[in-house]
């Protein structure tokens, strides 16, 4: 057990490494002098090399890269020359509403996929199931940031009862928080509902061809018994590991969610650092949401093995 | 003078919806079950005997069951009239049912304690504490040791065999009046498997339960049933007291059956007598006689006519035109 | 490797044919097939100046004139739509095709070698799919110029680790059998057997796949173009056509609704062809 741990860990350690690493490269292996970009064509060469200094642009590429990655562990990312603030201040800050974005769409995917799916796999090839289906087809085929901009014209434009934009922070005021979170994170929670939904009814349907549910019903269980409590379990294991890797796709919408309904999130900070040429704003949320996204696939692979329990027990005997 | 049968089937039938067209599955079954009785249904695969046991249960699903007629009383009951509720309060409570593979038959993310244990609450109301006492007893009735530690297991950390006595003790956890065994020890070991009949005649005779024990092994019901029927492309060709009907078949194929099967007796390199051919597919079957085809005493009428279901004196009843040792040719 | 079946008689013709695609499949096909069409012959079609700046008559509704109507230059809706969609269509089949081969190649040597490079391979895979795919495509489009051959080749290195992966698990499952193992032993060389034998096994399960993942690259396209971070103006493309226009969504909402309806019909009717298609060659019930 405890080398499996290790091993883990030490696979946790190479790839946060490695993230790091590839994030760097991205950042300062573009073409052109980022200097000259900043501050356009008509900048002196003075104000150039001082800009380059402070951007630490002066500096051999290794040596940069080991600056910043000791600068990393210590918690300091940079700083953002526009705003004065230091960039890990700048992520932390705004991380709570992008973190809210997540989660809540999170909840709506899944509390829309868990009955629609479970529905249709109890009675496939019913018209329920087609038209779940067809909505689900339809859902999947259309960008987050169209799903947004549709419901902003129905609920915002049209029907006057949800603002376009804006937000409120939970701790101010939480039926603001509630008003303009509600059609962000309805916008992305649709968005991914399809995959979940569809991924359930599939592993479901076939959980429900094997014998033991044969057996649930021969003893007597009621259907609804039968496909919560004993089609259910075998068939969320894969549905666990998709939400967890979904995380990553679920970022990338946060973004474009971000974006569209300017909530001051992580991912406008990120859009924000790259119309203004932040590079160091840029780089230090890529390597944030990097390590985020990395946790959140090892904690889901911890949880698989602890709910499945064949799995549990091999990894023991190992 | 026998008293009213518990299980009273008549003409069966249950075809199913299959992506080749509508099989036939169960073509016309009748019997009677009484109290305490074994009736042993011994056929090849594809016979219909599972389809059979399903069909009593109503384990079928709608979207496979294209047309059931005819009628099943048990007891007081119309199985066939019932409505899904009622028949689910039957279920596992009066009738219960094992399946051949109990690996794949118990739930593999649920403690097998658990598994019984839901059985007694369903039915007989159990509370949690109680349900558990109850189950941990039934384990070690069906003859698993360490009971108590045991129903803490998951199936696959036990063996075939004890898998197979868990699925008997989630059977009999209601005391249920019959029980239908599908191929109980087809998937096991033989040595397990003499254990699991053992197990099941002593429960039977101690619950005085009625037992149908499907098998396409001769062997098993030999020593356990008191009644066999042989059951052929969906139809019973054969039924009477086990011992007359294995030392005196009637029935052609029956005769078949017993010759294919090999004995401890004969010298070796002895090569086994195979019914030559196939059973037919039953989604277009023959006019005539189904085993005609495959019979080496079939002459004219039997691929022409159907035949008649003969009534003998003993309670014999076999489906022949040319039944052996009552006519020649 | 083909068997052939014969007929069965007509009585016992099956209750559920499904022979080939469904009935469903034949208008979403036909879409692409016009889609396709009219965005290669754009330039030959009677249709306004994508272009064509008219700042009198900015935002009119759709006409016999204007068939989406202007947007907030007075430029056609309808004609950019198109000119936009060719954009959306050149890098969703152009990324897919890149990941394709790339991955496939990786994929490919991966399964049939092993070993080390397997495990290079695999490591490199796996650090790629521990970024969040838009985020790691914004951040390097973010400071690298614009262009549609980055934006291809950056959506297609997304794509890569997936096809890396189908193409190594199907390599290593031919890998085991016999006319690989026949193969070796008459002493056909490495790379011979690569192309001809392990190669042609691996198109089937990739088709399919490529045509689902034609619609993804199209949704990340037109993600980063509503970023602004796609190929630049004065290109039209639809995601920075509906960026633009977002302002007018209560006075106009054609401008906004045109691209983003072309932009629907066409993934819709790659994910209803290509889910046919899997279903087609895969055999199984697929997910939906």
């Amino acid at each position: 057990m405890l080398r499996r741990s290790l091993r883990l860990g030490g696979t946790l350690v190479g790839i946060l490494f490695a993230v790091s690493l590839i994030t760097f490269l991205l950042m300062n292996l573009a073409p052109g002098d980022a200097a000259l970009a900043i501050l356009g064509e008509t900048a002196t060469a003075e104000s150039i090399a001082t800009l380059r200094q402070r951007l630490g642009l002066d500096v051999p590429l290794l040596q940069r890269y080991l600056n910043w990655l000791g600068g990393v562990l210590t918690g300091d990312l940079g700083e953002s020359f526009r705003a004065n603030e230091p960039v890990l201040d700048a992520i932390v800050g705004r991380f709570p509403v992008t973190l809210q974005l997540l989660l809540g769409a999170q909840v709506v995917a899944l509390a829309l996929a868990l009955p629609i799916g479970i529905y249709t796999a109890y009675r496939p090839r019913s018209l329920a199931d087609k038209t779940a289906l067809g909505v689900a087809l339809a859902f999947v085929s259309t960008p987050p940031f169209l799903i947004g901009i549709i419901l902003i014209y129905v609920f915002a434009l049209q029907l006057g009862v949800l603002p376009a934009t804006g937000y409120v922070p939970l701790g101010e005021d939480l039926v603001g928080n509630f008003l303009t979170m509600v059609l962000p994170i309805a916008t992305l929670g649709l968005f991914e509902f399809p995959i979940y939904m569809r991924l359930l009814r599939s592993d479901m349907i076939q959980t429900l061809q094997q014998n033991f549910i044969l057996l649930a019903r021969a003893i007597g269980l009621p259907p609804w018994r039968i496909l919560i409590t004993h089609a259910l379990r075998p068939s969320s294991l894969s549905l666990i590991t998709v939400v967890g890797i979904n995380m990553g796709r679920l970022i990338g919408g946060a973004v474009i969610v971000e974006v569209l309904f300017g909530l001051p999130g992580v991912g406008q900070l990120l859009v924000d650092g790259i119309y203004q040429r932040e590079y160091l704003v840029v780089q230090g949320v890529v390597l944030f949401v990097g390590v985020f996204f990395v946790l959140i696939n090892t904690l889901v692979d911890l949880l698989y093995s602890m709910l499945d329990p064949r799995v549990r027990v091999d990894s023991i005997r190992h | 003078m026998e008293a009213l049968p518990l299980l009273s089937v008549r003409d069966l039938r249950s075809y199913l919806r299959t992506p080749r067209g509508m099989v036939r599955a169960v073509d016309g079954v009748s019997f009677d079950l009484h109290a305490g009785e074994t009736l042993g249904v011994v056929g090849e695969t594809g016979c219909g005997k599972s389809v059979l046991a399903r069909s009593i249960m109503g384990l079928l699903p709608d979207s496979v069951l294209v047309k059931e007629s005819g009628e099943i009383r048990f007891g007081e009951y119309d199985l066939r009239q019932a409505g899904e509720r009622e028949l689910r309060r039957i279920r596992g409570r009066e009738i219960a049912m094992i399946f051949q593979d109990p690996m794949t038959s118990l739930n593999p993310v649920m403690r097998i304690g658990a598994q019984i244990e839901q059985v007694l609450r369903l039915h007989l109301g159990f509370g949690a504490r109680q349900a558990q006492e109850r189950a941990v007893e039934l384990l070690d009735s069906v003859g698993i040791a360490s009971a108590r530690r045991r129903a803490a297991n998951y199936p696959h950390e036990m063996s075939g065999g004890m898998r197979q006595r868990v699925m008997i003790a989630i059977a009999l956890a209601c005391d249920p009046k019959l029980l239908i065994a599908d191929e109980p020890t087809t998937a096991l070991d033989v040595t397990v498997q003499a254990q699991i009949l053992n197990l099941l005649q002593e429960q039977q005779e101690k619950r005085r339960m009625a037992l149908i024990l499907i098998t396409h092994n001769l062997g098993v019901v030999a020593g356990m049933a008191d009644k066999v029927a042989v059951m052929y492309a969906g139809r019973f060709v054969e039924h009477g007291v086990t011992s007359d009907l294995l030392t005196e078949p009637r029935m052609p194929y029956t005769a078949a059956l017993l010759r294919a099967a090999p004995r401890l007796a004969d010298p070796p390199h002895t090569k086994l007598e195979a019914i030559g051919g196939r059973p037919p597919i039953l989604i277009d079957p023959p006019a005539g006689c189904r085993f005609a085809s495959r019979c080496p005493r079939s002459q004219r009428d039997c691929e022409r006519d159907p035949p008649e279901t003969f009534h003998a004196q003993s309670g014999r009843r076999y489906t022949c035109w040319h039944p052996i040792g009552l006519s020649d040719g | 490797m083909t068997v052939s079946v014969t007929k069965p008689p007509a009585h016992l013709a099956p209750i559920a044919a499904r022979q080939w695609f469904g009935p469903l499949v034949y208008i979403p096909a036909a879409w692409l097939v016009v889609a396709i069409a009219a965005t290669v012959f754009a330039g030959l079609l009677p249709l306004p100046d994508p272009f064509k700046q008219a700042l009198l008559r900015t935002l009119q509704p759709p006409s016999a004139a204007h068939w989406l109507g202007t947007d907030s230059l007075g430029r056609d809706v309808f004609s950019r739509s198109i000119v936009g969609l060719r954009v959306s269509l050149i890098v969703g089949i152009g990324s897919v095709a890149f990941g394709l081969a790339l991955g496939g190649a990786l994929g490919l040597v991966s399964g049939y070698f092993r070993g080390l490079i397997d495990l290079w391979i695999s490591a490199v895979m796996t650090v790629v799919l521990s970024f969040p795919p838009l985020v790691l495509a914004i951040a390097i489009m973010s400071y690298a110029q614009p262009s549609l051959v980055l934006v291809i080749v950056v959506l297609g290195i997304l794509f890569v680790p997936a096809f890396a992966r189908i193409a190594r698990a199907n390599t290593l499952s031919l890998v085991e059998r016999e006319f690989v193992l026949a193969a070796r032993a008459i002493g056909m060389r490495d790379g011979f057997i690569l192309l001809r034998e392990i190669l042609p096994n691996l198109v089937a399960p990739l088709a399919a796949y490529s045509m689902l993942m034609v619609a993804v690259a199209i949704i990340g396209e037109a993600a980063l173009s509503f970023l602004g971070l796609s190929v630049p103006p004065p290109q039209p493309t639809l995601g920075g056509m509906i960026a633009a226009e977002r302002a007018n969504l209560l006075d106009a909402p054609w401008s906004v609704f045109g691209p983003a309806g072309f932009l629907f019909l066409t993934i819709l009717s790659l994910n209803i062809v290509g889910d046919q298609v899997q279903r087609r060659l895969d055999g199984r019930e697929a997910a939906i």
